[in-house]
C-alpha cells in the first residue's frame, strides 16, 4: 500500500526510467527451447530407427517438454506428439502389439495437430497415420483405400510446403499401397514400381538415405516377383548397404531377409542360411517379431529345398506359432499353406 | 525402375565362395550410432543449460532446478560426455546457491553437486572443470559466511585455486570471476585488506573488459563503487554503481537487480538526491517483492525511511522503519537494532 503510493510520488524521478531497460530474455529462451526440441526430436528419431523404442518414448515422455512447452510454438508441441505417435506405431509393428493404442493416440492428438496450422506437421501426422492404418489394413486383410487417401493427402501437403524428404516418404508409402493390393496385381505392381522409383530419386536428391533404402528394398521385391533375381539382389544389396551405413537397425532384418529369399530362389541354400541367421540375429536384437517369423519360415523353405521335409514342417510349425503369438495374419496364412502343401 | 547403385557388398558375393554357413557372424559393418547420439545429447544438454541459466537469471530457481533434474533422468544422460554432466552439476550448484541466498538459508545443499563435479574433473583431469568447481565452492562459502555474519577467510583458498588454474589454461572470463572472488575475500576477511581488495577488483574489471564479459564486470564495478563510497568519493561511486546496474540490465540478470537498485539508491541518498534515492530503493523493494528476494526488499526500507525523514515526511519514514523492523529478525540482530534506532531517532526528532 505504502509502496504503491511511493511509486506514484516518485513517478517523475529519473530512476523509473530504469524500468523497461532490462533485457527481455524470453526470445533467447524460446530460441533455446526450440533448439532443445530439435535436438531431442533428432535423438528420439535415432532411437526409433535403431529400434530402441523404450528409450525414444522415455525421452519424448520425459518432463522436459512439459517444462519448455510455454516457450515453444504449438506446431512444435504438435511435432513432439506426432513423433511420439511414430514411435508407438513402429514399436507396435515390430512387436505386433498395441495397434489400438496407436490409433487411439493418433485420434487423441489430431485436434492439436489441426489447430497448430502447420502444414508440415499435419503432413507428417497424416504420414504416420497412413502407416498405422496400412498396418491395420494389412492385418485385417482389408483394401488399402484409407491409407492411400492419407498418404496422398500427406504428399499434397508436403508438396505445398516444398518438403522433399516428406514427398519422397509419401511417394514410397503410396507405392506400398499399390504393391500390397491384391486385385489387378501386375498393373498395381507396375504402378508401385513407378512410385518407388520416384521416391528413390527424390530421396537421393536430398540425401535421404533412409527412404532411398526403403524404396530400393521394395523395388527389389518387385523385380523378384517378376523373376528377375539378379536385379532384385542388386536392389536388396543397395538397400542393405544403405541401412548398414545409416545404422538403421530397425530395418536390417528386412534387408537380410530379402537377400535370403533371393538365395533360396537361386538355390544357393548355404548362403541363404547365412542371411537367415543375420535376419534372426537382428530381429532378436531389435525385437522384431515379424522377422523372427520370417527367419524361421525361410529356414523351412531351405530345408524343403534340400528335401528335408519333416524338418521343414517343424520349422513351418515354429513359424506358425510365432505368427499366431504376434497376431501376424499373413504369416499364419503362409505357414498354414506351406504345411498343407507338404501334406505331412 | 532405375538402376541400383553400384554393388558395394563385394564381400558378400565373395563370401559365397567361402562357404558361409548358419552361425557366421556379421556380414557387413553396421554403423554405430553412439557417437551421433552423444553429439546430439551434448547439444540437448547445452540447450538445457542455457534455459536453466536464463531461468536462474530471472530468479525462477525452482524452474531451473526441475529442468536440470529432468536432464539427469534422460536416457541420453549416460551417453553424454562427462564434462557435460559436470556442467549440469555446476549449474545446479549455482542455482541451489542463489535459491539459498534468496531464502536466507540452505547454502550447504549446493556442496553436493560441486563434489560430484569435482570427482568428474579429477577423473577426467579437466583443469577447467576443477577451476569452475573451485570458483563455485568459493561462491557458496562467500554467501554462507555472509549470511552467518562471519568473516570470509574461507573463501581465499578456493578463489586462489580457481584463479591459478584459470590462468594456467588461459580462461580469461574465469580469471575475471576468480579475481573478483579473491577481492571479495580480502574485503571481508577477519582482518580486511581493502587495498588488496580494490586492486583485485580493478584487475577483475580489466580481465572482464578484455573479453567483453559483462557479469563479472558488473560485480567488480559494484564493489569498486562501495570502495569509493567508503572513502567518500560519491561521484565516482555513483558511476561504478550505476554501471553495475546497467550491465545487469543489459544481460537480463533480474535476480540481482534489487541489490543494484539498492546500491544506487544508497549513493543517491548520500549525495542528497533524495527523490532519486527513493525511486531507486522503491525499484529494489518492488522487484525484491516480485521475485521473492526478501533481503533487498528489507534493505531498501531503511534508506527509503531516511530519505523520507530528510524530506520531512515523518509518517512515510515511520512506515518504512516499522516495516523494516517487522522484517529484520529474519536477517539478524544487527538489522533489528538498526531499525529500532531509526524509529527512536525519528520519535525523538522534533
Amino acid at each position: 500500500m505504502l509502496r504503491k503510493e511511493l511509486r506514484v510520488t516518485n513517478r517523475e524521478d529519473g530512476a523509473t526510467s530504469h524500468l523497461g531497460r532490462v533485457k527481455d530474455l524470453s526470445a533467447e529462451l524460446s530460441q533455446q527451447a526450440r533448439g532443445l526440441t530439435e535436438a531431442v526430436l533428432e535423438i528420439a528419431r535415432t532411437y526409433m530407427y535403431d529400434a530402441r523404442y523404450a528409450e525414444a518414448l522415455e525421452l519424448l515422455d520425459s518432463g522436459l517438454f512439459g517444462l519448455i512447452e510455454e516457450y515453444i510454438s504449438s506446431a512444435d508441441v504438435a511435432r513432439i506428439r506426432v513423433a511420439r505417435a511414430a514411435v508407438l506405431d513402429r514399436r507396435s509393428r515390430d512387436s505386433g502389439e498395441g495397434r489400438d493404442a496407436v490409433m487411439d493416440y493418433l485420434e487423441e492428438i489430431e485436434a492439436a495437430v489441426l489447430d497448430c496450422g502447420d502444414k508440415r506437421v499435419l503432413a507428417e501426422y497424416l504420414r504416420v497415420k497412413a502407416d498405422a492404418v496400412m498396418e491395420k489394413e494389412l492385418m485385417e486383410g482389408r483394401s488399402y483405400d484409407a491409407s492411400l487417401d492419407l498418404s496422398e493427402r500427406a504428399r499434397a501437403l508436403f508438396e505445398e510446403a516444398g518438403d522433399l524428404r516428406g514427398i519422397a516418404e509419401s511417394l514410397f508409402r503410396i507405392g506400398l499401397v499399390y504393391e500390397f493390393r491384391r486385385e489387378d496385381v501386375d498393373r498395381n505392381k507396375a504402378k508401385a514400381a513407378e512410385f518407388y522409383s520416384r521416391a528413390r530419386s527424390t530421396a537421393r536428391g536430398v540425401g535421404d538415405l533412409r527412404t532411398q533404402s526403403d524404396a530400393a528394398r521394395h523395388l527389389g521385391g518387385i523385380s523378384q516377383d517378376r523373376g528377375d533375381l539378379d536385379a532384385a539382389l542388386a536392389w536388396f544389396e543397395e538397400s542393405l548397404v544403405l541401412r548398414e551405413r545409416l545404422g538403421y537397425r530397425g530395418a536390417l532384418p528386412g534387408a537380410y531377409d530379402a537377400i535370403a529369399g533371393i538365395h533360396i530362389e537361386k538355390g544357393d541354400l548355404d548362403l541363404a542360411l547365412a542371411y537367415i541367421a543375420e535376419t534372426r540375429r537382428w530381429a532378436e536384437k531389435v525385437g522384431f517379431q515379424r522377422y523372427m517369423f520370417l527367419s524361421t519360415f525361410r529356414t523351412g523353405d531351405v530345408l524343403k529345398g534340400r528335401g528335408e521335409l519333416q524338418e521343414a514342417a517343424e520349422k513351418y510349425r515354429d513359424a506358425l506359432a510365432i505368427a499366431e503369438a504376434s497376431s501376424f495374419q499373413p504369416g499364419i496364412d503362409w505357414a498354414n499353406q506351406m504345411l498343407e502343401s507338404l501334406g505331412l | 525402375m532405375g538402376e541400383p547403385d553400384a554393388r558395394k557388398l563385394g564381400s558378400l558375393r565373395a563370401a559365397k565362395g567361402d562357404g558361409m554357413v548358419e552361425g557366421d557372424t556379421r556380414l557387413g559393418e553396421v554403423r554405430d550410432l553412439t557417437p551421433e547420439l552423444r553429439e546430439k545429447g551434448s547439444e540437448a544438454i547445452g540447450h538445457v543449460l542455457e534455459i536453466a541459466r536464463i531461468r536462474m537469471f530471472q530468479a525462477r530457481f525452482d524452474d531451473a532446478l526441475t529442468l536440470l533434474d529432468s536432464a539427469y533422468a534422460l536416457p541420453i544422460y549416460e551417453l553424454v560426455d562427462a564434462r557435460d554432466q559436470a556442467k549440469l552439476l555446476l549449474l545446479k550448484a549455482e542455482v541451489l546457491l542463489y535459491r539459498a541466498v534468496f531464502a536466507n538459508n540452505g547454502h550447504d545443499e549446493a556442496f553436493a553437486p560441486i563434489e560430484a563435479a569435482e570427482t568428474i574433473g579429477e577423473e577426467q583431469a579437466d583443469r577447467r572443470l576443477l577451476a569452475d568447481a573451485q570458483a563455485m565452492r568459493a561462491w557458496i562459502l562467500c554467501y554462507r559466511e555472509l549470511t552467518a555474519g562471519r568473516p570470509r577467510d574461507a573463501v581465499l583458498e578456493p578463489a586462489q585455486k580457481s584463479l591459478d588454474l584459470r590462468r594456467e589454461i588461459g580462461d580469461q572470463v574465469g580469471v575475471a570471476e576468480s579475481l573478483f572472488l579473491l577481492g571479495l575475500a580480502h574485503e571481508h576477511k577477519a582482518l580486511p585488506d581493502v587495498v588488496e581488495a580494490e586492486k583485485l577488483f580493478r584487475e577483475a574489471l580489466q580481465a572482464a573488459d578484455a573479453t567483453g564479459e559483462k557479469r563479472w564486470r558488473s560485480y567488480a564495478s559494484r564493489h569498486l563503487g562501495w570502495t569509493c563510497m567508503n572513502r567518500g568519493d560519491l561521484d565516482e561511486a555513483f558511476v561504478y554503481l550505476e554501471e553495475s546496474l546497467r550491465l545487469r540490465q543489459e544481460i537480463g540478470l533480474v535476480a540481482f537487480l534489487p541489490p543494484a537498485y539498492h546500491a544506487v539508491g544508497l549513493v543517491q541518498l548520500e549525495r542528497g538526491e533524495l527523490g532519486e534515492a527513493l525511486a531507486y530503493c522503491q525499484l529494489a523493494y518492488d522487484l525484491g517483492t516480485e521475485i521473492g528476494m526478501d533481503l533487498y526488499r528489507f534493505m531498501a526500507l531503511l534508506p527509503m525511511g531516511e530519505a523520507h525523514e530528510k524530506r520531512g515526511e515523518r509518517e512515510e519514514a515511520m512506515d518504512c522503519y516499522q516495516e523494516a523492523l517487522e522484517m529484520a529478525p529474519a536477517f539478524g540482530a544487527v538489522f533489528v537494532n538498526e531499525a529500532k534506532e531509526a524509529i527512536e531517532r525519528l520519535k525523538n526528532a522534533v
